[in-house]
């Protein structure tokens, strides 16, 4: 859905947080005390969670087959949601699974939630290094079913129904083009991989898609060792700012720095 | 009371209001594709609304995806000529709906639909006035496929007009995005679209790659209705829909549309040979305007990949020869009732055809086509 008209309409005040179509960040102030925080939650921990649950969404959607953009859409929803309500409150894997449903209704590539509760099912034992048994259609099974599906509609009433996603990938491709580089097959990979990459951050929430392309474009050119113009500096074609392509290019490096969490010690 | 319960009648939603507590619901106007419609009235701001309510009955699945894309489609459009989604409201969950709250989608109010209209025989369009319906109705149409949307089920209920005479397409019940391609060519959708009376021959021929030219064949349908003040080819069933169309606008054969032969149902339907054109014949009795007839004419043409657009029909001489469109306002001034198709009596001459609704089948989830 190319050349969309904002309307204005969709314009709402709540608690200071002015949620529109074209405006889906989360003001600074409510990024410092997430809700999870409010309800005793160390920051470590949530940062953990926040990672694990793009990471299932991620792997899920593999074994869906699903393509990239509904991952991306589901890992946004996501992060967008835990900033309004609290992990303590709100099972992480149901809302990972209700992601990945609505993700794919979004995206045009419905999968039944039977299916994504059966995979998240089997990603939790290779995980924990288990031995796979199929997922037994019990009493269980029909809660945890009906526990998804209600955590879709929470999902769709906490963010007003704005679940659109601007997808970087394309901006990046457009941007290579504009540097002339979109036949060096290595950056466009690799600018590419950041990105997915970011899905796994909240960096989503706090800059503007054309943004985070810059900053996986700047991380991938160095990685490469890539020159790029710097009189005047590229990203100044794109209105955006070397101080916020560092900071998502930290956190970014950030997630690689950071050690892989074993899911059970989380909940433990 | 559990305490479970009591935390989840508890819970705050702020982006999505209180139906019941923000509006009050007046009466029923309709009955949409997948839910009913009530007028309602902001208890604030008196305003009068339409408040559509979605049907989850079928939520095996959990949020209906056509819902879903109805409430996608509508806040990126915004168009004289569309109809405007204010928000999106649900009721409190609680023990009395087992703990599932109902979402209503909110548009602004328009006083008729077309149908509505187009049944009561005190309300009479000149020739000026249904050059204006048909303007805004192509130009709202235009504006949606301009932005990749099709809307999928074009009729005259579906066509609202305020009481300044602004007309507004409504109902995108069924429509969603096309263009888009997949891995193994251009992406397929459903044929099992737009209700039976405004469906166009390559639907009813099983074609799964369509285009634009759907909405047009029912806009052009709806076009005729404007003179004939009924459905212009009302089959009961697909196989009479296509010989309708066969005896209006002569025989579907490779010479006229070439391909015709190639698609899925052509073999196993029965498609009448030797048929004559005559869209014009048929339609002069009532349609005595001659540039109207001839822009009828390119609107219902069999082959999508001929069929008039709606850019070109906008620049078509119909609209630029006197008498020029006209405010509808003045016309609908000489009403102060609200006329719906849903509280109209039936319009229909001779047999009543049964309602056919050209809805996705209940388990359409998992065809995967749409």
């Amino acid at each position: 859905m190319a050349d969309v008209v904002v309307d204005p309409l969709s314009v709402k005040d709540f608690s200071r947080v002015i949620l529109t179509l074209d405006n889906v960040l989360i003001p600074a102030d409510k990024l410092s005390t997430t809700p999870s925080m409010q309800d005793g939650l160390d920051l470590d921990t949530e940062i953990d969670l926040r990672f694990l649950g793009c990471e299932l969404i991620q792997t899920a959607g593999i074994l869906l087959k699903l393509p990239q953009v509904a991952m991306a859409t589901g890992q946004v929803i996501f992060q967008r949601f835990y900033y309004s309500k609290s992990f303590v409150k709100h099972n992480m894997e149901v809302v990972a699974m209700a992601c990945t449903n609505l993700a794919s209704k979004i995206e045009e590539c419905p999968r039944r939630i039977r299916d994504v509760v059966n995979v998240f099912h089997h990603v939790k034992q290779v995980r924990s290094g288990r031995t796979i048994h199929p997922l037994v259609l019990d009493a269980n099974y029909v809660i945890l079913k009906n526990q998804v599906i209600k955590g879709e509609r929470r999902i769709l009433k906490e963010l007003g129904f704005c679940v659109h996603v601007k997808h970087p990938h394309k901006i990046i491709v457009m941007f290579l083009q504009v540097l002339e580089c979109q036949e060096d097959e290595r950056l466009v990979q690799c600018a590419w991989n950041y990105m997915n990459d970011s899905f796994r951050t909240d960096v989503f929430v706090r800059y503007q898609p054309e943004t985070i392309a810059c900053a996986c474009i700047y991380l991938a050119a160095r990685q490469l060792k890539i020159n790029l113009p710097t009189n005047p500096e590229w990203f100044g074609l794109f209105q955006v700012e070397e101080d916020d392509i560092q900071e998502i290019c930290l956190t970014l490096l950030y997630l690689y720095s950071r050690k892989k969490v074993c899911f059970y010690n989380l909940f433990d | 009371m559990t305490t479970q319960a009591k935390i989840v009648e508890e819970l705050e939603f702020p982006y999505c209001e209180n139906a019941s507590e923000k509006y009050e619901k007046l009466t029923k106007i309709g009955q949409g594709t997948f839910g009913e419609v009530f007028k309602a009235r902001d208890r604030k701001t008196k305003r009068i609304v339409a408040m559509k309510k979605v049907l989850m009955e079928n939520e095996k699945e959990g949020f209906p995806i056509t819902a879903l894309r109805e409430i996608r489609i509508l806040q990126l459009l915004s168009h004289e000529n569309v109809v405007k989604l204010i928000e999106i409201c649900r009721s409190r969950a609680g023990a009395y709906n087992r703990f599932k709250s109902t979402f209503y989608l909110i548009f602004e109010f328009c006083e008729h639909d077309l149908a509505g209209l187009l049944s009561n025989v005190n309300v009479k369009f000149t020739l000026a006035d249904i050059k204006r319906v048909m303007q805004q109705l192509l130009n709202g149409l235009y504006f949606i496929h301009h932005n990749k949307i099709l809307h999928r089920d074009m009729k005259a209920a579906n066509v609202l007009i305020t009481k300044n005479g602004i007309l507004k397409l409504a109902d995108f019940g069924l429509a969603r995005a096309y263009g888009g391609m997949t891995q193994k060519g251009a992406q397929k959708y459903t044929n099992r679209v737009v209700t039976l009376w405004y469906r166009p021959p390559e639907l009813l021929l099983g074609e799964r790659v369509y285009g634009p030219a759907i909405d047009v064949w029912g806009a052009g349908c709806i076009m005729a209705e404007m003179w004939t003040r009924s459905p212009i080819m009302q089959g009961n069933t697909e196989q009479h829909q296509i010989t309708l169309i066969s005896h209006l606008c002569g025989s579907l054969t490779p010479d006229v549309w070439p391909g015709v032969e190639k698609l899925d149902l052509y073999d196993k339907l029965e498609v009448p040979k030797g048929q004559k054109r005559l869209v014009k014949e048929r339609l002069k009795p009532y349609v005595r305007d001659q540039f109207a007839l001839d822009l009828l004419d390119k609107m219902l043409y069999v082959d999508p990949s001929k069929r008039i657009d709606c850019d070109t029909s906008l620049n078509h001489d119909f609209f630029w020869e006197d008498p020029a469109p006209s405010d509808l306002s003045v016309m609908l001034s000489r009403h102060n009732q609200s006329m719906f198709e849903y509280l109209a009596p039936p319009r229909r001459r001779g047999h009543i055809p049964q309602q056919q609704q050209a809805r996705p089948p209940t388990d359409q989830h998992f065809e995967r086509v749409f």
